[in-house]
């Protein structure tokens, strides 16, 4: 065979051979595995910049947040809204209330609070605490028993829903009453009833087992 | 066997009864290396030296121009699949040359009118030493074969070409022609066509162009009437048209054409004018008046042989090294994609590694960004989950909230100087959620919350009763204007006249009796939701 193709034909077939082999070669075992992992870096590394951006991004737009909602959130903070509701708290500010507001008594049931999950607060590991407030107040006038709503809800540590309002006239103004009211007597001219919804929201780590911390000062 | 695909120039071996002629065709010129007679010692190594040097290694064409070549005309096929035409053919050539190892078969056009299904003209070629020592040179010099070809046959296209180029326009083409040419060996090799088909072929010895110029020219008539006396065999008739193309010196084709005693169209040519006539160049010739450089040229050019010979022996040779050409192809072109393919990706392997460079480098960059807000962050001293959820849950209980006071200032409002209310409740109405199976899905879901709030009044006895009720009615028109959206209705009226209630009275008693009796209550509900 090598007689008749010649010694020539024979090395260019092997010279054409070993380039197609070592092409081949270069080709499948270096080259495009070589490429394929490049590539792969490459947009691990894009999906990295990009994610990192992101964060950045975010940490920023949350910095600018902070900035503005800061002032609110300190105020929920000085408000109260972020405690335990302690009830010496709670029982000290019902005093100062009905003080300011001039109601002659105001008895107070505050149930023990329950805790509660929010959606909205999955995140940041908090939960709600929420307790049922009845008050019964007798007043002189019915002014004082609207101020005393109003303090209530703007003074109380945390947030107050009012849920029921009663308000009721015990005694019209005539002679007597008038006569009693300026001998300094307290007359219980009006009597009213609120039920109100009293919530905090406070970490999940601060209550055990869903149950209502204990002994946590605000 | 086929052309060879490595290059379109080639040397021609033109085999001779007496040597064999060795011609150099390229595509401007066709160069006359050597004759090598056949009696030279090493005769083999001699041709083979001069393929590989002075012939600089082209494919060989071996080109018959011996006497020895039998031909067998109107050889027809049977009607046979076409699967099976080619063996049916190559068994009938074996029949009709069972000695001669050289063998073709040259598909012929029929004559018109003619319906006599597939007409072939067998060729064949006895084994020779001539034939065996041209192979083993081409063998020895392992250059590769592009055919191996009888020059009669290669040649009838030609003087059918030669035969056209002359034929006037308009005019009718002549049925025959009869080509002559001395080739270098001092044969003269006589080509007839009939119809542009080779008819016959003479090669018969005579006088020397050259050295015998008269003796030449009566030598070539003398063998032009012999041809003209075998083609009367062949249905030769003066007026079906005859071309006559002499190859050869033209002031001794006068010489020849006055002793042509038949009608024909006589034409006198050296070898580069019938080559410039058929379209092609030999260059400058030595000894211009030899027909074989013609040959050589004609078939040396050609892309695919008129009948190209089958010979186990040249197979033997050619098969190999035509497979090993393709072999040498394929890879040829294997590497060219390889290197293709491997530059494309290697390019877009490194342009990737330039992006990585710069993502890598965007990636430092970023991560020095997220650490310097991180830090910023950090520095801030808040945690902005807390932040944001906190005062999200304030403002849900915010709107879920309703400003009490406000609701009962519009009351005061409504309720004016003149009036005064001895209860008022106000309180949340709870919904049930209702799982109607009917409801619409899609239907809005009402969210703000519903409230109740009842007012209940009274009246001094001493005033009129319709005044009273009047006053009530004014006081829902008010609450109307001041809640609007919401429904306020009296369910309780003063002294209550209404045609549901039961009704029992004295008349004739005093207006202090009657007014003690009276029910001087009024109650009125709002019902809305709060927006």
């Amino acid at each position: 065979m090598i007689q008749v193709i010649g010694i020539k034909r024979l090395i260019i077939l092997s010279v054409l051979i070993a380039i197609n082999a070592s092409l081949g070669a270069a080709l499948y075992l270096y080259v495009m595995p070589e490429n394929e992992n490049v590539t792969r870096q490459l947009n691990v590394t894009r999906s990295q910049v990009s994610t990192m951006r992101n964060d950045a991004e975010e940490l920023r737009g949350d910095i600018e947040q902070i900035e503005d909602k800061k002032s609110y959130f300190t105020n929920l903070q000085t408000v109260g809204f972020m405690s335990d509701q302690n009830r010496l708290v709670a029982r000290r500010r019902i005093m100062d209330i009905q003080q300011y507001s001039k109601v002659l008594k105001a008895k107070y049931d505050i149930s023990s609070a329950e805790v509660r999950e929010n959606e909205n607060l999955t995140n940041s590991d908090q939960v709600v605490l929420s307790s049922k407030l009845d008050i019964n107040i007798d007043a002189m006038d019915d002014i004082d028993f609207y101020s005393f709503i109003y303090w209530l809800r703007n003074t109380f540590p945390g947030h107050i829903t009012v849920d029921n309002i009663k308000m009721q006239r015990m005694s019209d103004v005539n002679d007597v009453t008038v006569r009693q009211i300026g001998s300094g007597l307290p007359m219980t001219m009006i009597k009213g009833d609120i039920s109100a919804k009293w919530r905090t929201v406070v970490p999940k780590s601060a209550v055990a087992d869903g149950q209502t911390p204990l002994g946590q000062g605000f | 066997m086929s052309v060879s695909f490595i290059s379109p120039n080639r040397t021609v071996l033109m085999i001779g009864d007496d040597a064999l002629y060795i011609y150099k065709v390229a595509a401007r010129a066709v160069v006359f290396v050597d004759d090598i007679p056949w009696v030279t010692e090493g005769f083999e190594g001699v041709v083979a030296d001069l393929l590989k040097k002075e012939c600089g290694g082209k494919p060989v064409l071996v080109l018959n121009d011996m006497t020895d070549q039998h031909f067998k005309g109107g050889q027809r096929m049977p009607k046979v699949s076409a699967m099976d035409k080619k063996n049916v053919l190559r068994r009938k050539i074996q029949v009709a040359f069972p000695n001669y190892p050289i063998r073709g078969a040259l598909p012929v056009k029929p004559k018109k009118g003619e319906k006599t299904g597939e007409m072939y003209l067998f060729a064949a070629v006895p084994m020779s030493d001539q034939i065996a020592k041209t192979m083993e040179a081409v063998k020895l010099s392992l250059l590769p074969i592009a055919g191996f070809v009888l020059l009669p046959i290669e040649a009838a296209d030609m003087v059918a070409a030669l035969s056209k180029k002359f034929t006037e326009k308009g005019e009718q083409p002549s049925k025959w022609t009869i080509f002559m040419g001395q080739h270098k060996s001092g044969a003269l090799r006589q080509v007839i066509t009939r119809d542009g088909q080779l008819a016959m072929t003479r090669m018969t010895p005579v006088s020397d162009i050259n050295s015998d110029p008269q003796g030449w020219a009566a030598d070539v008539v003398q063998e032009f009437k012999a041809t003209i006396s075998y083609l009367s065999r062949f249905g030769f008739s003066a007026g079906d048209g005859t071309d006559v193309i002499l190859i050869g010196n033209p002031q001794l084709a006068e010489a020849v054409e006055n002793k042509i005693d038949i009608e024909c169209h006589f034409r006198a040519l050296t070898p580069s004018e019938a080559a410039n006539a058929l379209g092609s160049k030999i260059g400058l010739q030595q000894e211009a008046n030899y027909a074989d450089v013609l040959h050589a040229a004609w078939a040396g050019r050609k892309n695919s042989f008129t009948l190209p010979m089958q010979a186990s022996d040249l197979d033997k040779i050619h098969k190999p090294r035509q497979a090993a050409a393709a072999v040498i192809l394929l890879l040829l072109a294997g590497a060219a994609y390889l290197a293709w393919d491997t530059g494309n990706k290697f390019q877009s392997m490194m342009i990737a590694k330039d992006d990585l460079r710069i993502q890598q480098g965007l990636l430092v960059q970023a991560e020095a960004e997220y650490r310097e807000e991180v830090a910023r962050m950090e520095a801030l001293g808040y945690n902005i989950e807390l932040m944001q959820d906190t005062i999200d849950v304030f403002q849900g209980f915010e709107e879920e909230s309703i400003d009490t006071l406000s609701f009962i200032k519009k009351v005061g409002i409504a309720l004016g100087d003149g009036l005064r209310l001895d209860k008022i409740s106000y309180q949340r109405v709870v919904e049930e959620k209702q799982n109607d199976i009917y409801a619409d899905p899609n239907a809005p879901v009402e969210t703000a919350p519903l409230v109740m709030s009842t007012l209940s009044m009274s009246f001094p006895p001493t005033m009129e009763l319709e005044n009273g009720i009047r006053e009530v009615q004014g006081l829902q028109s008010r609450l109307r204007e001041q809640f609007p959206g919401y429904e306020v209705e009296i369910v309780r009226q003063v002294a209550r006249p209404e045609y549901t209630r039961d009704f029992q009275g004295v008349a004739g008693q005093s207006e202090q009796e009657l007014a003690a009796k009276e029910d001087y209550v009024a109650e009125l509900v709002i019902r809305g939701r709060v927006r």
